[in-house]
């Protein structure tokens, strides 16, 4: 009884992570320090509140339904780039639309959804893990040192984090509501915020600022650093699989908040 | 059963585009760029994939050609291979003197960009040879030789503090540092000869052609500034804090040297606000080698450790004042710590503390046991 | 009543004729189904030797512990057809019953293997069975309702459950279904559960098992069971993902040494699903994922073989399932040829030939074994097919495509119900 209302939360983990991947975080890095990112997620926990106390009326599902299908063909665009950037170099993309929509096709309702994600989510605490113990001793603290902050900057760093990290959330709306507790929800928002806190801590601290600036994709080029014995190398395909999980379920769970608002 | 048919005729239509079958493609284990005539010449090492009993053919094969750009000159060697070149494996890189005197971060735009390069390679510069004849060099028939010599770099780097190898993203990033300049690893050939390209080289017990370190060179606005010695590429270790083990020679008598190996070494750098650099040092060590008569004197040769590793600090920082070269990157620990400095003046203060943790096996040099001489 | 005209067309149907005090009593019986010893013994004799002449004195007197009083004819059909023997004294018809057990006695369990713990196992006969499940669990609690199912048949079939543990509605539903069952003929007891519930996926959504104590356990944990004439599986529903990792071995060992042994067969599932696929993914599409000295050796190895990866790790899987096909089918005289011409298809004259490189024997065999963990074999059938759709992914779109074949296989699992509980919760 008790794992159903975490695995609808576990939902959350993956919603909130989509927008980081290819524009969030290199928009994020720009601002030049790491203090915009500790700023906004503590000042994200706000619209959290808010976000929990709505409920869907007429006006809101119609307003709810324009912003989402906008979000689903951003996700479609998303998985076109990501992959073709990455995987599958010459391969027509409208192949790998329709494989990534064939999936989804086979849900048809939000337990399904649920139970996927969860164990989505197993499957990515242990990849993050295993990433995460072999990166941090090659952080270098000297690259935080300039220790002169802008104010300004701070300031839009942080609300340009709460932007990326809340909005995709307001699908939240649509789930059933006796399923869920605050307690849970709280914690997977904040499991995800830890996430991207120790993500950017390892791109500040390996790269520096002035090299992480360059990437297009900063997370994926950390993860080429990862070296378990001289053997085990390069293994930044497998483990980047879990920014494709995230783009899946927030494409899931669009669809069906529009399914839901229509009707 | 609808689903099951358009996933059939959807993978049937991808028509494999970027299926690579493993023997049509050629594993590129280093490349070389030289210049000529304004146009640069690559040469890529390619692994010579043979059966395993089969010991007279060579283990790699390189193949030349120019071109404008490098990624043109690795095309047009399709004009001589039967396979798809594949940089995947990519693990040594050889720039010649003259294009690191052009400029090094003029050529690594290409190595950052692709996509299936990993940046963990190294790069180094080969001195008073061109850089294609370094990779012709035949190293030793089991392995690669791109992997021997990266072996000797990596092994260097850890036993002996006379070089430092420098890897791609850590030299663009350094590149892209204020107050700090980057440095390379440098090779040199000694004896080459033609028959150092054929399997000759290895069938003697000591062969003629051999790839050797040249400790480093220093960089300055990524081009190739200078080189630098022992004595200065050690006190350059010592300062960026990259020792792991090495052996420090000291006198103990008139005409005989004792050796301590430093076990493990820690540089600690402050900074005050007169722009006074201080370096403290500790380290923990071992004596290993005592070819003296008289007996051992920790104290004494704790001190004379601690002269010799001030004087090798000394030599690296007079190169430091003669060059325009950060490569030492002081003004970058003061940068830090203060972010207004601006070029201003500044001092250095080392102090150095060695701990003689074991003596060995034996107590006094058995040269001064001999009964006759006592 | 005509018995006449079946006697027409069934030379085994016996009829004998008494005549006792100007009175003929008439036996009737199929001679294939019932013990003749015992109609000697138990009906011809007493009734010869007390001279019984009416229904109601036979009744009483003759030693039987299975009577049957008839008054239709579809009744003295059955009965008949059952192994009954029917006496006949004018118009009265009275059945005894005198059947011939025509099977095997219990005997070991030949599919499911255990190292600790009983080994019996259930037979084709149907009481035998009951009273395998009865005599572990001795309690008024559990409850056995009783079904008569196909028109052509006509079988026992019978539903078992623990009164206490057992969930009402699913009771209720299933009960109605069973008594509403429209089918012609039961052969075994799969035909049952297929009827009940219409399962679209790959997975079997139940346990079929020859052993009667795992019938207890899963009893005991408030699942139900089927049990069927004339057919040595019980059927268990409703089954769920984890059972597929379990034997019953691992309730008869230590408790701890059992949780590394549900690690190691769940790891060789994953393992032979999803490696031929991932082999030839990262051989062909990825190569930057190996490590280079693993990727040297293979390239040696692929030197000279003719076909694509592709093909040849289709062409290894079909000689491996049709090798092992062939071993359940071939009767156990010719068995040790067989396994040398296996061997010899499959190992070094193959490599030398120059047709296969060793890797890809290594790969689909390790594969093939890791499926062999799984007693079941609907469950060894489904891992075949997932292998297939998996092989067929990672080969036309790389590493991309394995992906998408996790996200098809958790989905799937995922949206799995059998009989109305979650497959992989265990909850309505």
């Amino acid at each position: 009884m008790k794992i159903s209302k975490y695995m609808y939360a576990s939902i959350i983990f993956f919603l909130t992570e989509t927008m980081f991947l290819h524009i969030g975080l290199s928009d994020i890095l720009k601002t030049g320090n790491i203090y915009s990112v500790l700023v906004g997620s503590l000042l994200s926990f706000i619209p959290i509140f808010f976000i929990l106390k709505i409920k869907p009326n007429r006006f809101i599902k119609v307003l709810l339904v324009i912003l989402l299908s906008i979000y689903f063909i951003y996700t479609l665009y998303l998985i076109k780039i990501y992959v073709q950037d990455k995987y599958l170099d010459a391969t027509p993309s409208f192949i790998i639309i329709l494989m990534f929509l064939l999936p989804i096709s086979y849900i048809k309702d939000i337990k399904t959804i649920s139970k996927v994600s969860f164990i989505l989510f197993i499957i990515t605490s242990i990849t993050i893990i295993f990433s995460f113990i072999n990166l941090c001793p090659s952080i270098e603290i000297d690259n935080f040192k300039p220790v002169n902050p802008n104010i300004t900057d701070i300031i839009i760093g942080s609300i340009k984090y709460m932007f990326y990290f809340i909005s995709p959330s307001i699908m939240l709306v649509f789930i059933p509501k006796n399923e869920i507790s605050n307690k849970s929800i709280i914690l997977f928002y904040i499991l995800s915020m830890i996430h991207i806190l120790i993500l950017f801590i390892l791109i500040i601290g390996i790269f520096g600022i002035d090299l992480s600036i360059n990437f297009t994709y900063p997370e994926y080029s950390l993860m080429k650093k990862i070296n378990y014995f001289d053997f085990i190398q390069h293994i930044e395909n497998i483990i980047a699989a879990e920014w494709l999980y995230s783009i899946f379920i927030s494409c899931v769970m669009s669809i069906y908040s529009i399914k839901k608002g229509i009707s | 059963m609808k689903k099951i048919i358009i996933l059939v005729l959807c993978l049937l239509l991808t028509g494999c585009y970027n299926y690579k079958e493993l023997n049509k493609i050629a594993i590129v284990s280093s490349i070389s760029i030289d210049k000529k005539d304004n146009k640069y010449l690559v040469g890529a090492q390619v692994l010579n994939v043979k059966p395993k009993d089969d010991s007279n053919s060579s283990n790699v094969i390189v193949y030349e050609e120019e071109g404008k750009t490098i990624e043109e000159a690795l095309r047009n060697i399709t004009k001589k291979s039967n396979k798809k070149l594949y940089g995947g494996h990519l693990s040594k890189l050889v720039i010649s003197e003259e294009v690191a005197k052009d400029g090094i971060i003029d050529i690594v735009d290409l190595f950052q960009r692709l996509p299936e390069i990993k940046d963990e390679f190294t790069i180094t510069i080969s001195k008073g040879i061109d850089a294609n004849k370094v990779i012709k060099v035949m190293t030793s028939p089991e392995s690669i030789p791109a992997d021997f010599v990266k072996n000797v770099i990596d092994s260097a780097d850890v036993d002996s503090a006379i070089t430092h190898s420098s890897k791609l993203d850590e030299f663009v990033s350094y590149y892209l540092k204020k107050y700090i300049d980057p440095v390379i690893t440098v090779l040199e050939v000694k004896d080459y000869d033609k028959d150092g390209t054929t399997l000759k080289n290895n069938e003697s017990t000591y062969p003629k052609t051999k790839i050797v370190l040249d400790y480093v060179g220093i960089t300055y606005k990524g081009k190739l500034e200078s080189y630098l010695n022992k004595d200065e590429t050690i006190g350059y270790n010592f300062i960026r804090d990259n020792i792991d083990q090495m052996v420090i020679p000291i006198k103990c008598d008139k005409d005989n040297y004792a050796s301590i190996s430093i076990l493990n070494s820690k540089t600690k750098v402050k900074v005050d606000k007169n722009y006074t650099i201080t370096f403290n040092i500790e380290n923990k060590s071992a004596l290993n080698e005592y070819n003296c008569k008289n007996n051992i004197n920790k104290n004494k040769l704790e001190k004379d450790t601690n002269k010799m590793i001030k004087k090798y600090i000394n030599k690296a920082l007079e190169k430091q004042d003669k060059s325009k070269s950060q490569f030492l990157g002081l003004k970058r620990y003061i940068y830090l710590k203060y972010p207004k400095y601006n070029n201003e003046e500044y001092k250095v203060k080392i102090k150095v503390k060695t701990n003689i943790t074991r003596t060995g096996e034996i107590n006094k040099s058995s040269k001064g046991e001999k009964y006759e001489d006592k | 009543m005509n018995i006449d005209k079946l006697k027409n067309n069934n030379p085994d149907l016996k009829i004998r004729e008494l005549v006792i005090n100007n009175k003929t009593i008439k036996i009737i019986y199929f001679e294939s189904l019932c013990t003749s010893s015992d109609i000697n013994d138990f009906i011809l004799r007493p009734i010869t030797n007390n001279k019984l002449d009416n229904i109601r004195l036979i009744k009483d007197k003759l030693p039987s512990s299975n009577i049957v009083e008839l008054k239709e004819e579809k009744e003295l059909l059955f009965c008949l057809y059952s192994g009954f023997t029917i006496i006949n004294i004018d118009k009265d018809y009275i059945a005894f019953e005198t059947k011939y057990s025509l099977d095997s006695g219990i005997n070991e369990a030949s599919n499911e293997k255990v190292i600790k713990g009983p080994k019996d196992a259930f037979t084709e006969n149907y009481q035998n069975n009951l009273g395998l499940i009865r005599k572990r669990i001795r309690t008024d609690k559990l409850i056995i309702k009783e079904y008569i199912i196909g028109s052509e048949s006509k079988t026992k079939v019978s539903f078992i459950y623990l009164e206490d543990k057992c969930n009402k509605d699913f009771i209720n539903e299933i009960d109605n279904k069973l008594k509403n069952m429209d089918i012609e003929y039961v052969l075994n007891s799969n035909y049952i559960v297929d009827h009940l519930e219409d399962n679209k996926s790959l997975f079997p959504t139940n346990i079929m098992t020859e052993r009667p104590d795992l019938v207890t356990f899963c009893l005991l944990e408030g699942r139900c069971s089927i049990v069927v004439e004339n057919s040595p599986q019980a059927v268990i529903i409703p089954a769920f993902f984890s059972d597929y990792m379990k034997t019953v071995d691992d309730y008869y060992q230590n408790n701890i040494n059992v949780i590394l042994t549900r690690i190691i067969r769940f790891i060789s599932f994953i393992i032979a699903i999803i490696i031929p696929g991932l082999y030839i993914a990262l051989t062909t599409f990825n190569q930057e994922t190996l490590p280079t000295s693993v990727l040297i050796n293979f390239s040696m190895q692929r030197e000279g073989v003719p076909f694509p990866s592709f093909i040849e790790a289709l062409l290894l899987w079909l000689s491996f399932e049709i090798l092992r096909e062939a071993d359940t089918r071939v009767p156990f005289v010719v068995g040790s040829s067989m396994s040398i011409v296996g061997a010899l298809v499959l190992g070094q004259a193959a490599v030398e030939a120059g047709l296969i490189s060793p890797i890809m024997i290594i790969v689909i065999a390790i594969s093939s074994v890791a499926s062999f963990l799984f007693n079941d074999n609907d469950i060894v059938n489904s891992i075949r097919i997932w292998k297939l759709i998996f092989l067929l992914l990672g080969s036309f779109v790389g590493l991309y495509g394995i992906f998408i074949g996790t996200l098809l296989f958790i989905i799937r699992i995922c949206s799995i119900k059998s009989f109305g509980y979650d497959f992989i919760l265990k909850r309505r």
